[in-house]
């Protein structure tokens, strides 16, 4: 009896939190357990890990409204990418420096975010029920749209043209000088091998604490109400394609906001195919983290982000450290894609 | 009984389908595969090597081969036809013609023709031997790195 | 039957137009873009034929799921790295010529099948969402793909030619030389007209496809799988074992998508391991969209339209970039641009149609 429901529990326990969770987890604590094993230094690990969690978090994080709203995974944050990347170009051509550049590039990215994601908010709306993979497309078509764009718009400023011609942007564009490592450097703990970007997990903290807040207002709540049940929330007078486009402008807008914090991190701009493959790791690193395709929390963006890029950092050095070779993106590439796959074969899901 | 009957017939008709594309298959690798055959003008035991021999396979263009040289004919598939020209002592054009017939597992194969042209009536093992191909150590790093880029594909469509 | 139906019914001008509108604007570009080209007809129409030869095949293999109702099969990839994986072996063997293709085919038949089977069971599982699934079903295959070839190849599996293998002892080069196949079907039975050389004996694998596929509608199967694409409740009614048949559609799609990289191969003569098969799925999918196919219909003349006008795109856009702006990257860019548009667009109306459809069923119930 007893064993009888305790594997009841166990077996309901497991499918809660997910088979390829456990997996990946188990993955990740064995990497840090055989890590001094293959010379790699633990705390350098933990570093590489967090300098990507708060590289990534906010792009992830651009996921939860859309999800709300019952959009699905918004594999369209190419677009709310490209709106970034014209903040953070027009932030350089006009010449801003150090903290306010940093400002500046959020500042011009938000008009396009709003009006690009609300573009692409009313075409969801036309949609129902397809969104994923229009989204996915309309994310590629506006990165190969920008691809022109890039060539042809008035960029003069010289570290960012191309030399010999003097017109088109260049593929990788440097922040140094402008808002490289503004949020990295602020209160940037050290202590040996340990270094804990602070400002811009602090950021992400106050992202993530505005949207717990924002989803908890009246409009947050209406928002989750056309996601779970959109007969109920039109019933009781919510207009339920104003909150899917409100719900797609939130996550365009941060899909911006992550570039940029991206970027202040990285160290480079990258334009034309550079925000193509953006989409998948965010999306796989909130499905990581519990998510499915219409339920998102905002422990999920953190959890799924942490188990994502710890993987991505500990895999190549312990793989190299240990076996002298690298399979570490043939496992970013099955685990991310697998991750999605799970996801949208769930059965709790097969309904939507 | 109907259905018993009906899925037995299907079966073994899926399994003489199956065999007989595994046939097709092995067939195709036989008539398929390349060999190298290198025609070998030097010395072979106590046959010295021809001042010069055309050699010919399965009615190509003559290859000459002089004295001490060494040439090579790539064919494909098992069974051809040789064609050997050459002058002998009496400054007489002679030819042989045999017919080839090579192993499947061989990639390289050497073709001793002063044994063939002294022995013409010899079984073929005696001339046409296994010959171990030097690994042709690749320095250059030319494509050794790797592009996995999905977007890499747009260019070269 | 839905698209036999529709068409006896008399249909405004505007319905026409927005029920046409991807092919309409492929005319348009093309119109506008073969002048400022300044390719001469001889060389368009040889770069037509050759790209018709290799492509048809490709695009022909997504008709079948279509037709089971599982929309636009982006898990075709899955084939096209099946048929690599068996040109990879088969060049290792030093295996050439027609011989060499069709060994190919046969070798890739049970790496197709069992993929095909794993992907439509997997779309099973994902009913109403079977393309975002497929798409990828294809980048995580694509991950296991790479597994296979990059470190498997030479170490577990044996490939003995230092031409192929990575100095480093394992895994196979970033190009795969297929000189000992290139064109061998092309130039099968040579034939020229005004200049251009045609491939005869691909488009008879082509036709003979074309009649396979007529054929099959009208099979036992075939006929079940419409019942499937109409409706899977109706269908399961009626007794046909809907899984089944649903993943027989992928099956058969994705061995004729092996195919069909291997004919496209064989065409291009290098095999580029690690990206040909990467973009195959969307190229042939836009070309398919581009012919006036919709995700639950299309037919054989959609193919054949569509890759025309896409490829005719596709050869003039970089030059067109150039004499317009001065820069061939730009055209480049653009018939990118115009793939992904065109699936997006593509989608998109194929959306807005089902939902007014819903809308007018309702309506009327």
């Amino acid at each position: 009896m007893d064993t009888a429901v305790i594997k009841e529990k166990a077996s309901q326990a497991l499918k809660s939190f997910g088979l390829p969770r456990l997996i990946i987890t188990l993955f990740l604590l064995l990497l840090f357990i055989i890590a001094p094993l293959a010379n790699v230094n633990i705390a350098s690990g933990v570093s590489d890990m967090l300098t990507r969690f708060g590289m990534n978090s906010i792009l992830v994080l651009a996921m939860v409204p859309m999800v709300h709203s019952g959009c699905g995974l918004n594999f369209g944050i190419p677009l709310g990418i490209i709106s970034g990347l014209l903040g953070a170009t027009m932030t350089i051509e006009f010449g801003f420096t150090g903290f306010p550049s940093f400002l500046m590039a959020i500042l011009f990215a938000t008009p396009f975010a709003i009006i690009l994601g609300a573009g692409y908010g009313l075409l969801l709306n036309k949609v129902k029920g397809g969104e994923m993979m229009i989204a996915t497309y309309v994310g590629f078509s506006s990165v190969a749209f920008m691809c022109i764009m890039w060539l042809l718009l008035p960029y003069d400023n010289p570290t960012m043209v191309w030399g010999y011609a003097g017109t088109g942007l260049r593929t990788t564009i440097s922040v140094e000088g402008a808002y490289l490592g503004v949020l990295d450097d602020f209160l940037r703990i050290e202590i040996g091998h340990l270094a804990i970007p602070t400002g811009t997990i602090l950021f992400f903290a106050l992202l993530a604490l505005l949207m717990w807040l924002f989803l908890r207002t009246k409009t947050g709540t209406a928002m989750t109400a056309v996601g779970s049940n959109p007969v109920f929330a039109t019933a009781s007078g919510v207009s339920v394609d104003r909150m899917r486009t409100l719900s797609v402008i939130i996550s365009t807008w941060l899909g911006a906001v992550g570039i940029i914090v991206y970027e202040q991190s990285f160290g480079f701009i990258q334009l034309y195919m550079g925000p193509f493959n953006m989409a998948m790791p965010a999306v796989s690193a909130i499905l990581l983290g519990g998510a499915s395709v219409n339920k998102a929390s905002i422990a999920n963006v953190v959890i799924g982000t942490l188990l994502f890029q710890g993987i991505l950092t500990m895999t190549p050095s312990v793989m190299n450290g240990l076996i002298q070779m690298d399979i570490s993106e043939v496992i970013r590439i099955i685990v991310s894609n697998g991750m999605i796959l799970y996801a949208l074969t769930r059965k709790q899901e097969a309904s939507r | 009984m109907v259905l018993d009957f009906y899925k037995k017939r299907s079966f073994w008709i899926r399994v003489a389908v199956i065999a007989l594309l595994i046939a097709l298959g092995v067939w195709m690798f036989f008539i398929g595969k390349q060999h190298t055959i290198l025609l070998d003008n030097n010395r072979s035991g106590d046959y010295r090597p021809l001042d010069e021999v055309a050699v010919s396979i399965d009615g190509s263009e003559p290859l000459d081969i002089w004295s001490r040289m060494r040439d090579q004919m790539i064919v494909t598939g098992q069974g051809h036809t040789l064609t050997v020209t050459y002058v002998d002592d009496n400054w007489q054009e002679q030819t042989i013609t045999r017919e080839l017939d090579i192993p499947v597992g061989e990639v390289y194969m050497l073709l001793s023709l002063p044994y063939l042209i002294n022995n013409p009536d010899s079984p073929q093992e005696e001339w046409l031997t296994h010959f171990e191909s030097q690994a042709v150590a690749v320095t250059s790093d030319e494509g050794s790195d790797i592009v996995t880029d999905e977007t890499a594909a747009f260019s070269s469509f | 039957m839905r698209g036999e139906s529709s068409m006896n019914v008399k249909k405004s001008p505007k319905e026409l137009l927005i029920n046409n509108l991807v092919p309409i604007l492929f005319i348009l570009i093309c119109a506008f873009g073969i002048p400022l080209s300044g390719y001469s007809g001889s060389y368009l129409l040889n770069e037509i034929l050759s790209r018709l030869g290799r492509n048809s095949f490709l695009v022909l293999s997504l008709l079948i799921p279509v037709m089971a109702g599982m929309g636009m099969n982006f898990g075709m990839t899955l084939g096209a790295m099946a048929g690599q994986i068996a040109l990879i072996l088969v060049t290792d063997w030093n295996v050439v010529g027609i011989p060499a293709m069709v060994l190919a085919a046969l070798i890739s038949m049970p790496v197709s099948v069992f993929l095909g089977w794993l992907c439509g069971n997997i779309l099973n599982r994902a009913k109403g969402r079977e393309m975002v699934t497929g798409y990828i079903i294809s980048f995580f295959m694509n991950g296991v793909y790479q597994l296979v070839v990059l470190y498997m190849m030479g170490s577990i599996i044996p490939i003995s030619s230092s031409a192929l293998v990575l100095p480093r002892g394992y895994g196979i080069r970033n190009t795969v030389n297929l000189e000992g196949m290139r064109k061998s079907l092309d130039n099968l039975i040579p034939l020229n007209i005004f200049g251009a050389s045609v491939p005869v004996a691909t488009f008879i694998l082509v036709a003979i496809f074309c009649l396979i596929i007529i054929w099959f509608r009208r099979t036992k199967l075939g006929q079940d799988m419409r019942a499937v694409g109409q409706d899977m409740e109706v269908a399961r009614q009626a007794g046909i074992k809907v899984e089944r048949t649903r993943v027989l559609s992928i099956i058969i799609s994705t061995v004729f998508a092996g195919f069909g990289m291997i004919i496209y191969l064989q065409n291009i003569g290098t095999l580029n391991t690690y990206n040909s098969h990467s973009q195959i799925g969307m190229f042939s999918i836009a070309a398919l969209l581009v012919g006036g196919a919709s995700v639950d219909k299309a037919n054989i003349r959609n193919v054949f339209i569509g890759i025309i006008l896409f490829h005719l795109m596709f050869t003039i856009a970089p030059t067109v970039g150039r004499n317009l702006i001065g820069e061939a990257q730009l055209g480049e860019y653009f018939r990118v641009f115009v793939s992904y548009g065109v699936i997006t667009l593509a989608l998109v109306l194929y959306e807005v149609r089902k939902r007014r459809e819903q809308r007018k069923a309702l309506e009327e119930a």
